[in-house]
């Protein structure tokens, strides 16, 4: 089960587990916020993420810093925080844990 | 200690039905929730290359899962196909700036870092690449550089 789901604050909530079968319906759904202003992922119920979603992670992370934004990934978990650094996305994100 | 094997069909649809396969084979292996990330994580990555690289192969994919107290054997076993090694595949590039970053090419550059003793065999009369791996129960505290 995954789900990307828009808040009332603007931000996004990823929940449950972003693997390959899943990375389609989250690059849709993150294509669809604007840039411009910076994007909070809410990642406390993210259970899981293989590459293919790092890859959503990262496509989105040049649209939107292109555009003047960005992703702030918020309520990182310590084990998919761990894949985030060994990635170098630590370099490339501002990561809060959970 | 106990034994499984499945067979998946070759589609990254599978991926729910390997997860779940996963389960039932750890039993009542206690893992860590970070060791076992690694090894959702690992079997993932191999399946997922396996469909997207060889789409001639078998229609199936074959995963054993061995379990016990000290840890998971785990062996994806994939026939009909070209020889890849996922052992001496060329690395990411993890320090590159944001510009010069592409998505993918990260799989199997974590994998290796993640797991235990990656071992790839190669049966040429079955034209079938065998990846093993081990995790341990315990935290070996450091991932490899």
């Amino acid at each position: 089960m995954f789900e990307a789901e828009p808040q009332a604050d603007g931000s996004v909530r990823l929940v449950g587990r972003l693997d390959a079968a899943q990375a389609p319906r989250a690059q849709a759904a993150l294509d669809a916020v604007g840039g411009g202003a910076p994007l909070v992922l809410d990642c406390s119920g993210l259970d899981y993420i293989a590459s293919a979603g790092l890859g959503v992670l990262l496509k989105t992370q040049k649209r939107l810093m292109a555009a003047g934004g960005g992703l702030r990934l918020v309520g990182v978990r310590s084990h998919i925080r761990d894949i985030f650094v060994y990635s170098g996305f630590d370099q490339l994100f501002e990561i809060e844990a959970g | 200690m106990s034994r499984r094997s499945g067979e998946f069909v070759r589609r990254l649809d599978a991926l729910a039905a390997v997860v779940a396969f996963t389960d039932e084979a750890l039993g009542d292996v206690a893992l860590a929730t970070e060791r076992r990330y690694i090894v959702d994580f690992a079997i993932e990555e191999i399946f997922s290359n396996m469909v997207k690289y060889a789409p001639e192969g078998a229609p199936t994919i074959r995963i054993d899962i061995e379990s016990a107290a000290q840890g998971v054997a785990v062996s994806l076993i994939d026939s009909g196909v070209e020889a890849f090694d996922p052992v001496n595949a060329p690395d990411a590039c993890v320090d590159l700036p944001l510009d010069e970053r592409v998505p993918g090419g990260l799989g199997l550059h974590l994998v290796r870092r993640l797991v235990d003793d990656l071992r790839y065999e190669r049966v040429p009369e079955q034209r079938q690449n065998r990846i093993h791996f081990r995790v341990a129960t315990t935290v070996p505290g450091h991932v490899r550089g």
